[in-house]
């Protein structure tokens, strides 16, 4: 394979190419599901291939191909450079990126059980005993889903830079819903262990099955929940709600390529624009975020980003000021930065590398804090726990968030469960009204695996880590 | 762009490495360029190919799945051994349903165009070119895209089904800014040919350029008119709550509904596999023809999403769509606007998402183009607001509609004006 990276760098650079850099990924997944007592989709999937991305002119392009053969490799790279050219017809000034220092380096993420190497009727059985285990618990929990999804991804990386890279990542997810009908209501309750990128040791069976009576217990609980108060309360968010709150309010606000306007055609801008930066008080003085790509089992810990950067770890907000971008090279270097945080990465072989999310984390609060003495402390609010509905404006500013259980919380106590909670704000007044989070022993590195940008739409990974989180008199109950 | 043609071959050669006792295979082969504009410049622009096969295999109801994309003679066996192997691991599945035997007919589509398949990343520049003239020309920042695609399908299974089809797709899409309004339009087709770049360039400056200085207005229920993307955007959501299965389980907002009217009466939706415009193709699940059929016929929930399994439960013939063909009224969205006293123009909506699936009820944002409409005319821009509402609720209160038209997706859609839509926050913006 080596061989093959060498060719392509040097065909681009043959045909005219000032940068070129080329990834050949080799892809495994497998993924099971099962609805009640069946297996309702078994697939065992593979694929391979090469993307070339070079700077002609100025201007980029990129092609890519399945066939890892030496005459594929050079038409790709002849394409991407014809490709690059053409868009050197339409440009404002040619691409000034940020350098970055060769490198050779390989980065495997922490495995002791390979998922593959586990017999497939294990993780199946596994499944069906959830399942199994969901419905004992009551007539009308009618539906219960589990899910695995296995993947690895081996890459090797180059560029005309000198930068040789390799990396071999496994990531591995289990979870699952029970849904109850009765009541006249249809409600779920989920259970999602966070994903990461670590081998079948973390799909925990003995957690999986430990938990079915509780999420099944909720799901009938949430039938006769209460509705919604409508007004305003005070939040108490819990690490997965949390995670994807930042993610669409935070993670997404401070990419820089949509801060400069490049994704404005798809996923839109944001109001984070880096005359900002150094002087917006995104949050309250003690919330802190931290992007961290050197994570263990961090789904976006992958050694080195599609720039050729190494992982790094930096602030995005400190102290509550907003202070650092997620960036790529191109990027980082149109607003005069020295050096790409290593935030460009591409989903798969055929995707161009464009600046993702990084792990990024709420970090927590310095202060002894448990969730219990966070509830004890609230006198009119709402306990909020999973993910639900979630939607943001373009410039990620206001946003409507849901979740997947609703307790209220009356006199520092829970007195039951609500119903069709949904929570409303403006980015940068929801982060100012966060008053406690919990310490550092309330941590979980929650995460998503489904967050899409770009055109063609890539679907990337990323942790959220929090601890449980209070939000003063935030709007509820606009939903109905 | 060109396609392969040994893809019989490589299905007949899947299938004679197998051993189990159903086999079906299916070959995806595609290519797409894609060249992006922001801040009035190629920004990105890429050309990928890729081709790949997938083997479902049965032992009795035993099922599984594999794909890949080396198609050597090793990598073709590989994919039917992963595929068997997975099946054998599995306990047998209840809702089996063996590969379907070859059918009498498919419906006649013609999805594939020559001028698609021609287009070259050259040929997007020289056209986002003139888009970008008329931007600067109009004082306003071009962002956007321009996608061409080809794709190929073909399936064969181990009861003499086999079929294969083309398409095509190309859709062009500006967003143009100035420094406090956005505008958007698209135009899209199966040809490249029938594609109006400066068209498409003309409406978006037009909408940022109207939509300057814009006002707030207090979040309330207001009448809408939905240009037909907006249209598309809330209703094609609708497919999303059409499963019988779940229906049948009490589990969706349509339980209880077949045969009810769940629309106004003058909602009409239908896929519609032979449309001439938007007719992409002609197979639905395991290969079998593609069906035409109504959803909502006047207004009343005339069929669900069948799959072939709870089709056979229930002696209901398999229904699945291949696309959205709404009735429309007649005139166009200027009639509309004319005929309105005062309500929100809206150019489309983003990031909608299920609030409450049993109600049927989204949320969502306007984007790109909000604007007041006061005694028949456009009066200025408004700022963005969030919605709460349900799709059912505004196919009750569409009060007029004009003649369907393209939109960016495969579908033909109307404008649609909409009384008493529920807006529940606002932007500044």
């Amino acid at each position: 394979m080596h061989d093959l990276a060498k060719l392509a760098i040097d065909a681009a650079r043959s045909q005219g190419a000032t940068y070129a850099d080329v990834r050949i990924i080799h892809r495994r997944r497998q993924s099971v599901f099962a609805e009640d007592a069946r297996i309702a989709h078994l697939s065992d999937d593979a694929d391979a291939g090469f993307g070339v991305r070079v700077l002609a002119n100025g201007a980029w392009g990129f092609a890519a191909s399945a066939q890892l053969t030496r005459d594929e490799v050079q038409r790709v790279a002849e394409r991407a450079v014809a490709v690059a050219k053409a868009s050197a017809q339409v440009t404002a000034k040619p691409v000034e990126w940020a350098a970055e220092p060769a490198a050779e380096l390989t980065f495997r993420s922490p495995c002791e059980v390979n998922p593959f190497s586990v017999a497939t009727s294990e993780k199946v059985e596994l499944l069906l005993s959830v399942n199994a285990a969901l419905h004992e618990q009551h007539a009308d929990i009618k539906k219960a889903f589990a899910r695995m999804s296995l993947r690895r991804d081996e890459r090797l990386y180059a560029n005309t830079d000198g930068s040789v890279m390799e990396s071999d990542i496994f990531t591995t997810l289990a979870d699952y819903t029970a849904t109850a009908v009765g009541n006249g209501e249809v409600k779920t309750r989920s259970y999602v262990p966070p994903p990461r990128t670590l081998g079948y040791e973390n799909v925990s069976a003995d957690d999986l099955l430990a938990n079915t009576e509780r999420v099944a217990q909720q799901a009938l609980e949430h039938l006769s929940a209460r509705q919604c108060p409508v007004g305003e309360k005070d939040l108490i968010l819990d690490p997965h709600n949390l995670a994807l709150t930042m993610h669409e309010s935070v993670g997404h606000a401070t990419e820089l390529d949509r801060a400069l306007g490049m994704e404005e055609s798809l996923a839109g801008r944001s109001f984070a624009t880096p005359d900002l930066l150094g002087n917006l008080q995104y949050g309250a003085p003690h919330v802190n975020f931290v992007a961290d790509n050197t994570l263990p089992g961090g789904l976006a810990s992958e050694g080195f980003d599609d720039d050729g950067v190494p992982s790094g770890k930096w602030h995005i907000i400190k102290d509550g000021l907003f202070t650092g971008y997620s960036t790529g090279r191109e990027v980082a270097g149109a607003i005069g930065l020295d050096r790409s945080v290593g935030g460009c990465r591409a989903d798969h072989w055929s995707s161009i590398p464009i600046v993702r999310i990084p792990n990024l984390s709420l970090m927590p609060g310095d202060e002894p804090l448990t969730p219990e003495e966070l509830i004890a402390s609230t006198d009119d609010g709402i306990y909020i726990e999973g993910m639900g509905s979630f939607s943001i404006d373009q410039m990620r500013q206001n946003f409507q968030f849901g979740g997947d259980a609703f307790w209220e919380v009356k006199g520092g106590k829970i007195t039951g469960m609500l119903k069709n909670v949904t929570y409303q704000s403006i980015t940068p007044a929801f982060w100012n009204a966060c008053d406690a989070i919990c310490d550092e022993r309330f941590w979980v590195p929650n995460g998503v695996v489904n967050c899409g940008k770009g055109d063609p739409m890539q679907v990337q990974k990323m942790t959220h880590g929090a601890a449980p989180a209070r939000f003063r008199g935030i709007t509820v109950g606009a939903a109905k | 762009m060109a396609s392969t043609t040994d893809t019989r071959d490589i299905m007949e050669r899947a299938l004679s490495h197998a051993s189990a006792d159903h086999v079906t295979v299916a070959v995806h082969e595609s290519e797409e360029l894609v060249t992006r504009i922001a801040n009035s410049a190629i920004t990105q622009n890429v050309d990928r190919r890729d081709r790949s096969i997938t083997v479902s295999a049965a032992f009795g109801a035993q099922v599984g799945h594999a794909s890949d994309n080396d198609l050597s003679d090793e990598g073709i066996r590989a994919v039917v051994r992963r595929a068997e192997d997975v099946a054998r691991s599995v306990s047998p599945d209840p809702e089996y349903v063996p590969p379907p035997p070859a059918p009498d007919a498919y419906p006649t589509v013609a999805a594939s165009s020559d001028a698609t398949r021609a287009f070259t990343p050259d040929d997007a520049a020289s056209a986002i070119l003139g888009a970008v003239r008329a931007a600067d020309k109009g004082g306003v920042t071009l962002a956007g895209r321009y996608r061409a695609s080809w794709s190929s399908e073909a399936v064969l299974n181990s009861a003499g089904l086999y079929h294969a089809e083309d398409s095509t797709w190309a859709q062009y899409t500006n967003t143009a800014m100035t420094d406090d309004s956005s505008g958007w339009a698209t135009s899209a087709a199966r040809s490249v040919a029938d594609v109006d770049v400066m068209a498409t360039a003309d409406s978006a400056i037009h909408k940022a350029r109207v939509g300057q200085a814009p006002r707030d207005v207090e979040p309330g229920a207001y009448t809408v008119i939905l240009e037909p993307n907006a249209t598309y955007d809330l209703l094609s959501t609708f497919y999303g709550v059409l499963d019988a299965k779940a229906a049948h389980e009490g589990r969706t907002c349509l339980r209880e509904k077949e045969g009810e009217r769940v629309a106004g009466g003058n909602i009409t939706i239908a896929s519609v596999p032979t449309h001439a415009d938007v007719g992409l193709s002609a197979t639905i699940e395991a290969g079998l023809p593609a069906p035409e059929v109504k959803w909502i016929d006047r207004g009343e929930l005339a069929n669900l999403r069948y799959s072939r399994y709870w089709a056979a439960k229930h002696d209901h013939a398999v229904t699945q769509p291949v696309n959205f063909v709404m009735d429309g009224g007649e005139g166009s969205v200027d009639d509309l606007i004319a005929s309105t006293e005062r309500g929100i123009l809206v150019t489309r909506f983003w990031y909608i998402r299920f609030v409450d699936p049993m109600a049927f009820l989204l949320t969502g944002m306007t984007r790109d183009g909000l604007f007041w409409v006061e005694d028949g005319e456009v009066r200025h821009g408004i700022t963005n607001l969030r919605f709460n509402e349900s799709p059912l609720r505004v196919m009750e209160n569409v009060e007029a509609m004009s003649a369907a038209s393209r939109v960016g997706s495969p579908a033909m859609v109307p404008a649609l004006k909409v009384r008493d839509f529920r807006f529940t926050s606002g932007t500044s913006f």
